[in-house]
Order: structure tokens, then sequence, then C-alpha cells
């Protein structure tokens, strides 16, 4: 997956886009959230006892009489955590969904890397602890099997994955499990740098159309039951979709995290160039 | 109670439950399709367990209906019987059609209400449901009503009326016999318990609920009237069938004016004749007969009509010195509706045997010898002394006997005859033969003959005149008893005069109008209700004549008595009706039509999206 030329692609062509968002992490390429060394000069305050006073701003003491410091912008390389749901769901509808999972997941790790971060990627599944890969196992995508039951609610419940303080947290996931998005999105939030939410979906899911009759299989839980698809089902499934996709943002907009909806069957070079470009997610270089 | 299927191979209907089971089951069965968060498909997922699958059979409104109708419509097919729903009791009533029927109890009840009384207990006692046929014993048997349930039946037993006379009741029990075929059960009920020679089947339950009652009535009733006085007569005969003497008021009465009132006392068990003067021109009379503790009303009333006087108009056409002249003359003198006519209205020619008469259909002619006048014909008769056959059933010769009789003057017939009188080989007297006339010769020479000083002479004339009566248009008789036919001729002639204008005949009675068939002799079957009846041609009046009921029998109520015979031979099978449950039929019909629809409502969605 590492050599994926989509993947390969959008990381020559994209960057992470972190700039706007205050990070926390070891200094790098990327500003932090707080005042730091690097050249980027952000704001004036008043010199503090302690202070060192190389940032003296003499001008600005001779024009206003006051002892001013110089602040300037930390740079910072960030720690990022990749989260993949790898229940069942992921791969439904074909390859597209778990392919475009993988893709990004490996994306984004490798993104980090570039940036001088050390992603950590999150295999969530009913695997405790929760299968944890470093850049240097990314090669372990290849293999992913998405056979996980659980869903992401319950693995968060179960404080399976380690989070870090100030990470930059990438969540890739379907969503269709039964959760209280608030709730679900206010723990993924928590203590994080920043947020990024993806809602990855089939073409089936987020578009379903009639088909008649059909026996409908719960490919985690295993239960089943009769149905007839017609519109007005279809209907009522894409309301449910839409209020469910709808919580998601907002709740994810309390956090001031970017939430976005993929289609997998779009591909992952369209989803970048669109989708992700438009969320905030990635920035063109 | 039993339970059973009619028609058992209906139950094959139920191999469908099952079908239609496994229908649902796999036919129905949608093909999968995987997916994730079913909650917002809006699904209950039923989660099965590991292992070897077995399928819940999917309990839907779909599948209960057709269950429903496949099992109504084989239960229909085989139509369950519980009990004897299916069967009903076939109860044939005989009922005692006789007058005495009508007698009524000193509690109030008449004979009749009893037995329906006891009819109707005899058909709760039923267990299952009876269906009755009724019939009625008489000359005619009738049929009032049958199979019908008793609602029905006791509608027609309110319209029955027994007023039958003496009759035989064998046939009416033959039919019934005929009717049951060994499936329904007989009741005869009367007032009396039938004798055990008659042999009552015996498979017939016989109730009776007779008992002695004291009874007056008429036995006979007549109205003479006397042509020549104008004057009638009412002969009456009176009977006391009660065990003591009984004081009797017999009242007349004329469009409802009293006419005569008398009283008299009859002694036990007798009977006693009276005579009551009556003018003329009354017409129509009802007389009344009352007496307390009386229990039958049908024999106290009774209606005449006034008779017509009907006068035979003859024509004689002897000579004059001929020995038949006073003799002849001395007779039709004596009778009072007989006159000597001499213009074309005779009805009657008297004439000499020599002379041939004319051939008439109409006419009547008796030719009274010597046959020739001739002196070698007169030498040449035989004079004879007997014996004498005589055609007995000729209405003429009723009560003639020729006894001591000299037959004189006996000579060669001149034409053809039917013997009536012969002495020997020799006819002394003939009908005539080869003309339309109705024509009679006696081959006798009364100067050599002592006949006309016999008591034959008379008779043989009068004989002659009533006959001539009798055959005259109109009624000749006016009253008659219940169950006696009426015959009387409309017209003489072969051609009916009023045929050109089709006047129908009619009987009309209080109740009803009849048809009567048209015809020179008029035959009026036995009426058997007592009454005035009216024959109408067209809108005329024709003629008036009364029935009465008279049967000492029936009124004698002193030999009735209660009782019971049980049946010794019960039927085989019960009646079974026809499609009894037509409405169980119709019910399950509309629910499966109902479970169908309903099925076809469930499903439409499916239909729909489809």
């Amino acid at each position: 997956m590492r050599h994926d030329p989509e993947v390969q692609n959008a990381i020559s062509r994209y960057q992470m886009g972190l700039l706007r968002v205050p990070v926390a992490g070891q200094s790098g390429e990327l500003l932090g959230q707080g005042t730091g060394s690097s050249l980027e000069f952000q704001e004036y305050r008043e010199y503090m006892p302690g202070d060192d006073i190389r940032h003296l701003d003499w001008s600005a003491y001779a024009r206003s009489d006051q002892l001013m410091i110089r602040l300037f912008r930390e740079e910072i390389s960030p720690r990022t955590e990749i989260v993949i749901d790898s229940s069942r769901s992921m791969q439904l509808g074909g390859e597209h969904k778990s392919l475009v999972a993988k893709q990004l997941a490996t994306m984004f790790a490798l993104m980090s890397g570039q940036l001088g971060g050390r992603p950590a990627l999150f295999l969530a599944d009913d695997r405790r602890p929760v299968e944890h890969l470093t850049i240097e196992g990314l090669n372990r995508l290849d293999d992913l099997e998405f056979s996980g039951v659980g869903d992401l609610g319950t693995i968060l419940a179960d404080g399976a994955i380690p989070f870090k303080r100030q990470s930059v947290r990438i969540i890739i996931s379907d969503f269709l499990f039964p959760h209280d998005p608030d709730t679900l999105i206010r723990k993924l939030a928590a203590e994080s740098a920043a947020l990024w939410v993806i809602q990855l979906l089939n073409r089936f899911e987020q578009d379903p159309t009639s088909l008649g009759g059909r026996r409908l299989v719960d490919v985690e839980t295993g239960g089943e039951t009769d149905m007839i698809i017609n519109q007005d089902r279809v209907q009522q499934y894409k309301e449910r979709l839409h209020r469910l996709q709808t919580s998601l943002a907002r709740a994810s907009r309390r956090v001031h995290a970017p939430f976005v909806t993929l289609v997998a069957e779009r591909g992952l070079t369209e989803l970048c160039q669109t989708d992700l470009c438009q969320a905030g997610i990635l920035r063109a270089e | 109670m039993p339970f059973y299927f009619a028609n058992p191979w209906g139950l094959l209907g139920l191999l469908s439950l099952p079908a239609i089971a496994a229908i649902h089951m796999y036919h129905h069965r949608y093909p999968p399709l995987l997916i994730t968060g079913a909650h917002l498909w809006g699904a209950e997922m039923q989660v099965t367990t590991a292992g070897r699958k077995r399928e819940r059979l999917p309990i839907t409104a779909s599948l209960l209906l057709e269950l429903l109708a496949a099992l109504i419509i084989s239960l229909t097919l085989a139509n369950p019987i519980y009990g004897n729903t299916g069967r009903v009791t076939h109860l044939i009533v005989v009922l005692d059609n006789s007058a005495s029927m009508q007698a009524i109890s000193p509690e109030g009840e008449s004979f009749q209400q009893a037995a329906l009384q006891k009819l109707e207990e005899r058909v709760r006692s039923e267990e299952r449901d009876t269906v009755l046929t009724l019939m009625t014993t008489g000359r005619r048997i009738q049929k009032l009503a049958g199979p019908v349930n008793w609602n029905e039946a006791r509608e027609a037993i309110a319209l029955w009326k027994p007023n039958e006379t003496v009759h035989d009741v064998q046939p009416a029990w033959d039919r019934a016999v005929q009717l049951a075929a060994g499936q329904g059960q007989l009741l005869y009920l009367t007032d009396h318990m039938p004798e055990e020679s008659l042999r009552p089947p015996d498979e017939m339950e016989i109730i009776s609920v007779g008992q002695k009652l004291s009874n007056v009535g008429f036995t006979t009733a007549r109205w003479i009237f006397d042509a020549e006085t104008q004057q009638g007569l009412l002969f009456l005969r009176l009977a006391n069938y009660g065990p003591q003497t009984t004081e009797l008021t017999i009242t007349g009465t004329v469009a409802k004016q009293e006419l005569f009132s008398r009283k008299t006392k009859l002694s036990a068990k007798s009977t006693a004749p009276i005579e009551i003067p009556i003018p003329g021109g009354v017409g129509e009379v009802q007389i009344k007969l009352s007496a307390p503790g009386d229990a039958l009303e049908i024999d106290n009333v009774v209606t005449l009509i006034e008779p017509k006087v009907r006068t035979v108009k003859v024509s004689l056409t002897l000579p004059e010195d001929h020995p038949a002249q006073d003799p002849v003359k001395r007779i039709i003198d004596s009778l009072a509706d007989a006159e000597f006519t001499t213009d074309e209205t005779s009805h009657l020619e008297i004439g000499s045997a020599g002379i041939k008469p004319g051939s008439s259909i109409r006419e009547w002619w008796l030719g009274i010898g010597p046959m020739s006048q001739d002196e070698s014909a007169t030498d040449n008769a035989k004079d004879l002394l007997g014996p004498y056959l005589l055609e007995k059933q000729n209405p003429l010769l009723e009560g003639v006997v020729l006894g001591g009789v000299v037959w004189g003057g006996s000579q060669e017939w001149p034409y053809e005859v039917i013997p009536m009188v012969s002495a020997g080989a020799t006819p002394l007297m003939g009908r005539l033969t080869g003309t339309l006339t109705t024509a009679f010769a006696l081959n006798i020479d009364l100067a050599r003959s002592n006949l006309t000083q016999s008591p034959d002479w008379p008779i043989l004339l009068i004989n002659l005149i009533e006959e001539r009566r009798r055959s005259l248009p109109g009624l000749s008789r006016w009253n008659y008893r219940l169950n006696e036919d009426i015959q009387f001729r409309l017209y003489e002639g072969l051609a009916d005069p009023a045929a050109e204008e089709k006047s129908s005949l009619s009987l009309v009675s209080e109740s009803e109008t009849k048809p009567v068939l048209r015809s020179e002799v008029v035959f009026i079957s036995a009426q058997e209700t007592p009454g005035v009846y009216t024959i109408k041609e067209g809108d005329q009046i024709f003629g008036k004549f009364a029935v009465n009921f008279f049967d000492p029998q029936e009124s004698n109520l002193s030999d009735l008595t209660p009782g019971r015979r049980t049946a010794s031979k019960k039927p085989v099978e019960l009646f079974a009706l026809d499609d009894p449950f037509s409405w169980l039929i119709l019910l399950g019909s509309i629910l499966i039509l109902l479970f169908i629809l309903a099925d076809w409502f469930v499903l439409k969605p499916k239909v729909r999206s489809s």
C-alpha cells in the first residue's frame, strides 16, 4: 500500500492541512499553538521577568517607552494518530471501501512522516490491545482483513486505543454503527490537538436504490430480517443517514474538527482533489 | 353427539396447509443483502445462532389469511356434521277430516284444537328438528303442507276445517305410508280410535282426542213444494245422540227474518220428524237447531232452496176412440206438475204406436198400440199372461212388476225396438231405434188388456213423466248432501244454443268462484263445504242449490273415546333434507372471499414494489 500509485501521487501533491490549526508536538515543520523559536513573528506582549531579553523590541520601547517582547510561533513536528475502523462493514460493497480506507490511512501516515512526525496507526477491531502500526509497519495494511465485529464506540469505551495528548487524530470509519455522535466525537477529540473525522461509505450506503424483497444481513452482528426495499424504504434510509451525517458534522464542528463523507467508488485521487481539500484536511503543495 | 364429515374427501384440502406453509418458508425467502447500520433501515434484526440453520416459519398476516382460507375451504367441502343437525325427523301427520273433529268439549276446546296441541307436544318432544307433512283423510286426500317446519305447518293447520261425512280413512293411511318410504314417522290424529279390523299401519302412531259428548242435529231436511197449492212443506228429521232428553228450538229464517220457531223435546238417543208448512215463493230458508250442551255445530244448520216447479207439457195425439185415451188423461190430470198442451211447446207426445214419430232430439214420444187397426192384424194379435221379462235397470220400469197383467193385442212390430218388456221372444215394450226422438212404444191393445187397471199403469206413466222432467234443462234438484255429485241438463239438443255468446259457466260460493265446463249435461263434483252455491251463466244466474251436512254417524259423538297407540315399527333412517346448511356454505364462502381479499390487501405493497 505504501507504493500504491494513488497514494504516492497524493503525497506528492498534497500535504496535511494543519497550518491554521494549533497543534502540539516536537519542533518541526508545523507551527505549534504556543510561541516558540521559529522566525515567524506572532505578536507582542509586555516584558515579564525571566523573558529572553534577546526578544526585546527596542524600537517599540523607543516608541512607547514600554518593554515589549517579540513573540515568535513555535515550530513543531505533529504526533499523528490514525484510527482505521477495521470492522467487517468496511469491506462491504466490493473492494472499493476497504481499498480507499487503506489508501487513506497510508497516505496520512506517510504525510505525517514527511513532516517529521511519528504517525501511529490503530487498527480498531476486536483485538485487545488494539493493533498499533508505526510508519515502518505500514506494509501490514496490505494484509489487513476487515474482520472485526465491534464498533468504534465500544472500542473507545473500552479505552482500547492509547491516545496521546495533543496529538492529531484522523478517524477513518463509516460511522454506521448505532452511536451518539456528540459523545463519540467528544471522546475522540478529548485532549487532542486536532481531530479529522472521515466517514467512508460505499455508493449503495450513501445512495441506495430500490431492490425489492431482500433479506438484510448485518455483516457484523449476523442479524437478519426480511424487507421490501422500495422507494419509501430508501427515502426513509436516506433521511436517517442524513440526520446521522448532520449530527456528526455538528458534533465535529463543536470541537473544531473537519468532517467529511467520502464515497469510496470515486477513488482516492478524486477524493483528495475534491472532498478532502474542500474540507481543509489536505492542501495542495 | 356424533361428529362426522358428510364428504370426507374434502379433507384432502387440508394438505394445502403444509403446502402453503412451505411456500411461505422457502418460496418467499429473499436474496440476502449484506449491510451495516441496520438501524438506518428501520429494521429489527434477528440474530440466528451458529450451527445448522433451521429457519423459523415467518408468521405473517398473509400466511395466516391463506391458511385460514384453505382451512375453511377444506372444511366447507368436507361438510362437517355435528350431532343430528344434518338430519331431521320427518313426521307425516294424517289428520282425521271428519266433521266430528269440530265438536267442542265442555272445556271449550274443540277436538281439532286438542289434536293440534298433541301434535305440538309431539313435535316439541323430538330431540332434533322436525319437518312435517300434513294430510287429511276424506274422499279426496288432501296434502295441507309438507315437508315444512313447525311454524309453516301451524299456518297450514290454521286453515284446516274438518267437515267430511263418514269416509274411509285407509287410503290416507296408505298414502302416508307411501310418503314415509321407511324414513318418516307416521301419526294419525283423530277423535276415535280406529277399529283393529281396519288394520292401521304398524309404523303409525295413533292419538285420539275424542270424548263422549251430547249432540243434537238434523239428519234429514227436505223442502217439498206442491205445485197445485203453491205451498211448501219442510220435512225435517231431528236426532238426539245424547244420553238425556233435550229441549230443542228450531228456528227458520228467510233473509234474516224469522219465519218460524218451534220448540220440542227429544228423548235420549232418539229421532223425531217434524213437518213445517212454508208458503210458496220464499226462495231460501235457513233452519237452525239449538239445544243446551250441544257439542257439534255443523249439523245444527240447514239451508234449503225452494224447489222450482218444472211442469211437463204433454200433447195427446191419440184418436178419440183409442182405448188409451181415458187412462192416459186420468193419470196426467192427477199430476200437479204435468199438463196437456196442444201447441209445439210440448215436452212429450203420447200417440198411436202405429204411426212412427219423426226424428228430433228434443222430442219425447210414447206410442200406445194397437199397432194396426186392420182386422187381420187384430185377429192375429196375441194376448199374453206372462211371465214378463222387464229391463229393471231402465228408470221407466222402476216399480213396475206387471203381476197379473194380461198383455193383450200384441201384434207384429212395424219398426225395430230395443226391448224393455218382453214375453219370451216377443218384445212388448221397447225403445225405438233409428230415430233421434226419445221414443218408446207399447205393443198392446188396451181394449184387450187389464194393464190400465193395474198399479203398474200409473207407475209406468209417472216414471215417463218424471224421466222427461229430469231431462228438461235446469236444475232438477236444489238441495244436496255433502259429498253428493250435482248433475243437470244445461240445454236440450246436440248444439249449445249459447255457444256463439260463449257465456262461461261458473259456480259461485261464499268463498270462491270456480269455472264449470259447459256441456249438454253439466256435472259438478261433490261439494265439501255446506252452503248455498249459485250457478252463473255469464252474468245471469242459471240456478241455485244448497249443500247441507247430514251424517248421523258423524253427528253421533257418544262413542268417541280418547286413546293412544304407539307405533310398533320405527323408521329405519331419519329424513335428510336437501342441503340443510346452505347458510353455512354461504357463510364459509363469504369468509373465504374475505380472507382472500384481505390477503390481497396485505400483499398489495409487495406487488406494487415488484
